[in-house]
């Protein structure tokens, strides 16, 4: 999808490249998580910035911007570093493992769990 | 296949919902907040979906597997509030016998997926139940951390995480005249969970 100036302008783009640096993850990896090919995570970085938020690409993205606001809500500068626990909650893969393989919404839950007392 | 009990097995389920009077329940939440101890979720977990619910468990150590099972090997600051429950209209769903009347295993109720506990849920709150005992799903969290330590004051305390337990869901909009959840006592303490 064509991103216009304006889009871009009114912050409907969200930008991904520091969101996938923050994560740890490759072009690869991020395409991964999010169910596209690698190719438009490298146009992305090299053009518009990202999807724009009303995609089904976006709602991916928004919802590892919260996966990012919540982890580093609950566990401060060790946010990174859970990623990289073997977590019960994601039948001991870690989360790292699980954005990949299975895509943000199963980390999202967790931390959501996490921030609101709720049990999995 | 979609859970769906006949109808006279909800029935003869509900005429054995029993009260459970002054049963200490244990609640913990991060400390960031502290002032939501006893405020329930309005988010769908294990076993509620679009209705508020109140998750405790009926041992410390239960409560704490809970929580290490989303923080894994972080240190977590928590807030451990103790409070003395009463809700008359409860359903023991820890009981196998209730729970072959309802069609239900214990392992469809502590699975990885929710469908089964959330429809059960559901139905049991729309038939006006306002606390269950129901199996916790932390076997998987006494494999992964097998023992996990809290650090209260200068006190350092290593326990062995427990593989099972039981787990107190309240559903606050079904409480009635005479139930409540009077808090008794509150700690703050870290938690973080030992690996194998």
């Amino acid at each position: 999808m064509a991103v216009s100036v304006k889009a871009v302008r009114s912050g409907q783009v969200l930008r991904v490249k520091p969101l996938r640096r923050w994560f740890g993850l490759s072009q690869e990896e991020f395409a991964r998580a999010l169910g596209v090919g690698r190719a438009t995570v490298v146009r992305w970085e090299a053009t518009t910035g990202g999807p724009l938020s009303h995609t089904a690409e976006g709602k991916l993205v928004r919802a590892l911007i919260e996966i990012k606001s919540l982890a580093t809500k609950a566990f401060g500068h060790q946010a990174k570093t859970w990623f990289h626990d073997q977590m019960p909650a994601l039948n001991g893969k870690t989360a790292h493992a699980a954005l990949i393989t299975r895509g943000p919404v199963p980390v999202l839950m967790v931390l959501r769990a996490n921030w609101d007392g709720g049990y999995l | 296949m979609p859970f769906s009990p006949r109808a006279s097995a909800i029935a003869e389920a509900l005429r054995r919902a029993q009260p459970l009077r002054g049963r200490i329940v244990y609640r913990q939440v991060l400390f960031a907040r502290r002032r939501r101890v006893w405020r329930p979720s309005t988010r769908p977990w294990r076993w509620n979906t679009d209705f508020p619910a109140l998750y405790t468990s009926l041992e410390e150590n239960v409560t704490i597997a809970e929580r290490v099972k989303l923080t894994g090997a972080r240190r977590a600051r928590i807030v451990m509030g103790i409070a003395d429950a009463t809700v008359h209209r409860t359903l023991d769903l820890t009981d196998p016998s209730l729970q072959a009347l309802l069609g239900v295993t214990p392992e469809e109720l502590v699975a990885e997926t929710y469908d089964v506990p959330q429809a059960l849920g559901t139905l049991l709150f729309q038939a006006g139940i306002a606390g269950l005992p129901v199996p916790a799903a932390i076997t998987v969290v006494a494999k992964v951390y097998p023992s996990f330590e809290v650090v209260r004051g200068r006190d350092r305390d290593v326990r062995k995480t427990p593989a099972s337990g039981t787990n107190f869901v309240v559903f606050t909009d079904n409480l009635t005249r005479g139930d409540g959840y009077p808090e008794q006592n509150r700690f703050v303490c870290e938690i973080v969970g030992i690996p194998v």
